[in-house]
């Protein structure tokens, strides 16, 4: 099927980005992503005409949270995290200090609040779409939004990129 | 800016800068994942399958065949549970399983055994389906199919259409496919529009064949250095293919090619309604120019 190669060529990076958000590692999330598009390569016909972004992000977060556990038992834990790389220093805007802070901290959370977070803010879905997507209520949504953004305030480095702005 | 705005914005920027390493799309690797999928699947599918024997062509529109003592067909270690999924047509079987609806069928080069592919949502899966010929005539032949829908124990492997087989004992030539339920005709393919690849011995077919959906058939076969061919099978109106790069006299058919040397090529040709394409699919960090794929179907029995 021509037009699936051609939409991974297209969608690989944003949806490896979204498998980032939920393993923390890019060559976890090119597996995940890996894994997902070989499941979804029989259902193609039935994707390539609705969302298959939103469809695939879904499946990134389900086979993130059932077999895909299985298979990183003995991957974890991640905290603490391994030391930045070597040379890796501070970049004029912060983006590497940034990008180090956001894994760390995503690092902290339950694999569910993780798959919560990347629906609802990597992948856009609404709180209803996350829920139903997860098999899980809206107010269970509602609540792993919130431990979780309570919890990424407790980073330090994050702490004032997600409430200096919302306070003004 | 609210904070869900602002992680949102968070979240982009620290997956911004992916690694050059991981940038391309590895389009091999996830075909061979289809790949091994598949033979995986298939494996389980194929020692699924009922073989079910149906009476005569000349015995008319009563029911012809005793099914044959089938084997319980569902997943593997499936426990015979109760239905829970809602069946398409009550049974005309006279039993309490209730019958359901096929979507496609694949007649073989021996024009007696037919494949039906019943298809089920995600999340659900089918317990001890059975198909069987329940009448025939000199213009068509009804296929049943009956089983249960049941919720899947694995979402994420559900959803598969599960192929069943009936024999036939006389040839289907020019009759029509018809399912039970609807009484109507289906997407019907024929193996006799392929080329028969295994007697070329140079290609061996996958353990199973799949549908990819309600229409879309699908058959693989291994061949000479971790190279794939793949056929495929479909209603005319609902193919989608890229833009035609040459055509190619293919048997009794011109064949249409799409691709190229970075991915794959197909061949597309046309038979009835239907039509039938094959994909070389070259083995990893290999590839085929355009002269090496003619020169591949050049060698194919057509």
């Amino acid at each position: 099927m021509e037009d699936f190669d051609a939409y991974v060529a297209v969608a690989w990076p944003r949806l490896l980005r979204s498998a980032w958000v939920l393993t923390g590692d890019w060559h976890r999330a090119e597996d995940l992503v890996q894994t997902v598009l070989a499941r979804a390569y029989g259902r193609w016909p039935r994707l390539r005409d609705g969302a298959p972004d939103a469809y695939l992000r879904t499946m990134l977060a389900t086979t993130y949270l059932t077999w895909w556990r299985r298979r990183a038992r003995n991957e974890i834990p991640t905290d603490p995290l391994p030391d930045r790389p070597e040379g890796l220093g501070r970049d004029a805007t912060g983006q590497v200090e940034m990008q180090e802070a956001m894994r760390r901290a995503l690092a902290l959370l339950p694999r569910q609040q993780r798959a919560v977070l990347m629906l609802r803010f990597h992948a856009d879905l609404t709180e209803a779409d996350t829920a139903r997507a997860l098999s899980i209520g809206v107010g269970t949504v509602k609540s792993y939004t919130a431990r979780a953004l309570a919890t990424l305030r407790d980073n330090p480095s994050l702490r004032g990129l997600l409430t200096e702005e919302a306070q003004r | 800016m609210s904070t869900d705005r602002k992680l949102a914005e968070l979240l982009d920027a620290a997956t911004n800068d992916v690694p050059a390493a991981y940038l391309a799309p590895p389009l091999a690797a996830i075909h061979g994942r289809v790949r091994r999928r598949r033979r995986m699947i298939g494996a389980v599918t194929a020692a699924a399958v009922v073989v079910v024997l149906a009476g005569g062509y000349s015995v008319g529109q009563r029911l012809l065949a005793e099914p044959m003592p089938q084997m319980p067909i569902g997943p593997v270690g499936s426990p015979a549970v109760s239905p829970a999924g809602s069946p398409s047509a009550a049974a005309s079987t006279g039993s309490s399983v209730p019958a359901l609806s096929w979507v496609s069928a694949m007649v073989a080069r021996d024009d007696t055994t037919i494949t039906v592919y019943t298809g089920v949502k995600r999340c659900k899966e089918l317990d001890r389906p059975r198909a069987r010929v329940t009448a025939q005539d000199a213009a068509q032949v009804t296929i049943e199919v009956t089983g249960r829908v049941v919720p899947a124990e694995d979402c994420t492997t559900s959803g598969m259409d599960v192929p069943l087989v009936v024999k036939l004992a006389e040839p289907l030539g020019e009759r029509k496919l018809i399912e039970a339920v609807s009484l109507r005709s289906h997407p019907t393919y024929f193996a006799r529009y392929l080329p028969d690849l295994e007697s070329t011995g140079r290609w061996s077919p996958f353990s199973g064949n799949w549908q990819y959906d309600d229409t879309t058939w699908y058959g693989g076969f291994n061949g000479p250095n971790g190279s794939e061919l793949n056929e495929e099978a479909q209603p005319s109106e609902s193919v989608r293919r890229g833009a035609p790069v040459a055509t190619v006299k293919f048997g009794q058919y011109e064949g249409v090619i799409t691709g190229s040397d970075t991915t794959m090529w197909t061949v597309w040709w046309q038979a009835g309604e239907t039509t039938y394409s094959l994909q070389l699919v070259p083995g990893e960090g290999k590839s085929f120019t355009l002269t090496e794929f003619k020169q591949e179907l050049a060698l194919l029995p057509t």
